[in-house]
């Protein structure tokens, strides 16, 4: 694999909490277009390693690239308008807001969200926000969500609520997409519907995504590469057979 | 095209009801306690309304601080007596002086003062001087911005904003108008840069402290307040301390009182010409605050501060710069405070401490919910009701009988009412139910 295929790098990444080491020298490098997965048991610093990627952790040590950019001290607001979309494990929908206005809100370089630009450009904020309503109902129909548009986005189903997630990262333009635990929580069939809509998207728009997931059926079934995660560290990593074979997996996480 | 063309028929249509029936109602009951002998008092009834009207447009920066974007600022009430200080302190009389005051007190009205004779050629060339100033110091701060590597916009705003500072000053300094006109512009410019350095004061403390939760902004604001307000009090060279400041010019009166048609229009109201002038000035504020903040909250500069009330980690997760967008909403929202404060002391004619003691915040935060939270239109409502209860408690005949007028008991009917009223419409007049469910 040619460095120029690589999206994003961890190297050595440690995120400590006090003496917690949460994250203890992971290192990764996810290959542009794939699907990858990170599995591991509970508190291997999964969720810890994904905040960190996304900026909301500083990390304590280590280095982390973005197309080849280092992005280790960035902003979380300034890696997402890069092109790095995350969602949450439990979802965080804006609750008192439109299920529209959550997906709109989630578009990047709006004019009018400079406060001067709704006062001394109003025109041009309202084509844009003309163009945004348009691309805003383009996704929610993608997610199946546009019948509930005007509703409070607090008022949505769990599995509603993952999808608006979805939407909202979709609505950045993202590169490359950080899903934390994108099925936990949802009937079979949504979740087999959302992990089509994902593979549509990685089709389609060349997208890359990245998974934290515990439904290993899907995992195995959809992921290449997977990447194991225990202790904070990297402990293995390849596609489902190899991991399904790999007797140190198996002991730490899979069982046998 | 949903902005600005995005008119709600049923919600906004329903608000504004709402808002004209509570207006109406208020009035109505007002106007008929406080009669006497039959009259009306309708110069009593004006002087009502003024409070009621300063203390919603103060109640609007806190909607903007603490309905949109969810800052809990205990200490809104700092930022009123920073423009009503402002305003005080740059206009100050040179009689009414405290011995050692510093040069900066009293320096607009020896500045406007010291010039006689108007000219509006002079006018022309001083405000082209001014504007040379302003573009000469811009360039050195627009490159020294540049060598700090701040970022663009905040470089930019920065530089700006001191050579517009600079270009005032040498306006003032060489306003050729008379004295009387120097002295009007003077005042406004003074009332300016209060709005301008409450807002420069919101930026200073909230760039330490917005980054805390909730309940610790809400425990250092009330804190900065009453330091502020203990300052104020204490440094008595700036500001007179206890013996209040007094006597500084307010053009508005003056003009009102000396002209012939507004006192034949005041006359005719039964109101006298000064109360109807600062009542004029005082809705057109309001219009103008309101119009602002609609237009703010239906843009997606609005969108990004409800997101970040609501959850201020996954705004930042869609890219939205969760601080400054705090930042600039404290900046709006106190100078919107200022706004109201320079109103204030206009209409009381003196500026002392005890005007700004904490309960006034909470005024605002009352008006704010009773209102509805997150609804412009609520607080305007929510400062009527509130300063109705309060006057109905002072005037009710019912209460009186009983020798019910005031002191504790006053404060009972009003507790009492703000728990019913919040009992049956906990939402708040113009707040949407369904709102409540989500609250976190």
């Amino acid at each position: 694999m040619s460095s120029e295929d690589i999206i994003l790098e961890a190297q050595d990444v440690h995120k400590h909490f006090g003496g917690l080491r949460a994250v203890d020298g992971m290192s990764v490098r996810i290959a542009r277009g794939s699907l990858t997965a990170i599995i591991g048991p509970n508190g291997a610093g999964k969720s810890t390693f994904f905040n960190v990627l996304a900026g909301f952790y500083p990390a304590t040590s280590g280095r982390i690239a973005y197309e080849g950019r280092d992005v280790t001290k960035l902003a979380a607001y300034k890696r997402c308008r890069l092109g790095i979309a995350r969602t949450f494990q439990l979802t965080r929908p804006f609750a008192r807001m439109s299920v529209l206005d959550n997906v709109m809100l989630a578009s990047q370089r709006q004019l009018g969200e400079h406060a001067w630009a709704p006062l001394v450009a109003a025109p041009k904020v309202a084509v844009e926000e003309a163009r945004v309503h348009e691309k805003a109902l383009e996704s929610l129909e993608f997610f199946e969500l546009l019948p509930l548009k005007e509703e409070y986005a607090g008022a949505l189903s769990g599995g509603q609520k993952k999808l608006l997630e979805l939407a909202r990262a979709m609505m950045t333009d993202p590169r490359i997409v950080l899903l934390d635990e994108p099925m936990a929580g949802v009937n079979p069939t949504l979740a087999r519907k959302i992990m089509e809509k994902i593979q549509t998207l990685r089709r389609e728009r060349g997208l890359t995504f990245v998974l934290i997931e515990h439904d290993l059926e899907t995992v195995f079934r959809h992921s290449d590469p997977i990447v194991v995660m225990a202790a904070g560290r990297h402990l293995a990593s390849g596609n489902a057979g190899e991991i399904r074979a790999n007797r140190e997996v198996i002991d730490a996480y899979l069982g046998g | 095209m949903r902005w600005p063309l995005r008119w709600k028929p049923d919600a906004d249509a329903r608000d504004w009801l709402f808002l004209g029936l509570t207006v109406l109602i208020v009035i109505l009951v007002l106007g008929w306690t406080s009669r006497r002998g039959g009259d009306i008092q309708w110069n009593y009834l004006a002087g009502l309304l003024i409070v009621i009207v300063i203390y919603a447009i103060f109640a609007l920066g806190l909607s903007l601080e603490f309905g949109h974007t969810g800052l809990l600022n205990f200490g809104h009430v700092a930022f009123m007596l920073i423009g009503a200080y402002t305003y005080g302190i740059l206009m100050m009389r040179p009689a009414d002086r405290p011995a050692g005051a510093p040069g900066i007190v009293g320096s607009l009205f020896d500045a406007a003062s010291g010039f006689e004779g108007a000219s509006a050629g002079g006018f022309v060339v001083c405000a082209l001087a001014a504007l040379l100033a302003g573009i000469l110091v811009s360039i050195p701060l627009l490159l020294l911005a540049r060598r700090l590597r701040l970022a663009p916009r905040v470089g930019m705003a920065g530089a700006l904003g001191i050579s517009a500072l600079v270009a005032v000053g040498v306006l003032i300094a060489l306003f050729p108008l008379s004295e009387r006109g120097g002295i009007g512009a003077a005042t406004m410019i003074a009332m300016l840069l209060g709005i301008v350095l409450a807002a420069l004061a919101g930026l200073l403390l909230g760039l330490p402290t917005v980054r805390l939760r909730a309940d610790y902004l809400a425990i250092v604001t009330i804190a900065a307040a009453e330091i502020l307000r203990s300052v104020v009090l204490n440094e008595q060279e700036w500001t007179r301390g206890t013996r209040n400041i007094v006597n500084y010019p307010r053009p508005l009166v003056d003009a009102a009182v000396s002209s012939d048609a507004w006192a034949q229009v005041s006359r005719a109201l039964e109101v006298r010409p000064a109360s109807l002038a600062i009542l004029v000035a005082s809705l057109v504020t309001l219009a103008l605050v309101v119009i602002l903040l609609e237009a703010l909250a239906r843009s997606p500069w609005g969108r990004v501060l409800r997101a970040i009330r609501e959850d201020e980690e996954a705004a930042a997760s869609l890219g939205k710069p969760v601080l400054w967008s705090k930042l600039q909403s404290l900046m709006m929202g106190s100078a919107i405070a200022a706004a109201a404060g320079i109103l204030l002391v206009t209409y009381l004619a003196n500026i002392a401490p005890q005007h700004f003691l904490p309960l006034i915040t909470f005024y605002a935060f009352i008006i704010v919910v009773l209102g509805g939270v997150g609804n412009h239109r609520g607080a305007i409502a929510g400062s009527f009701i509130l300063w109705g209860i309060f006057s109905l408690s002072q005037n009710l005949p019912a209460l009186a009988r009983f020798g019910l007028t005031a002191g504790p008991p006053q404060a009972i009917f009003v507790g009492a009412s703000l728990i019913l009223l919040m009992m049956f419409r906990p939402q708040g007049i113009l707040g949407r139910k369904e709102e409540l469910i989500h609250v976190k």
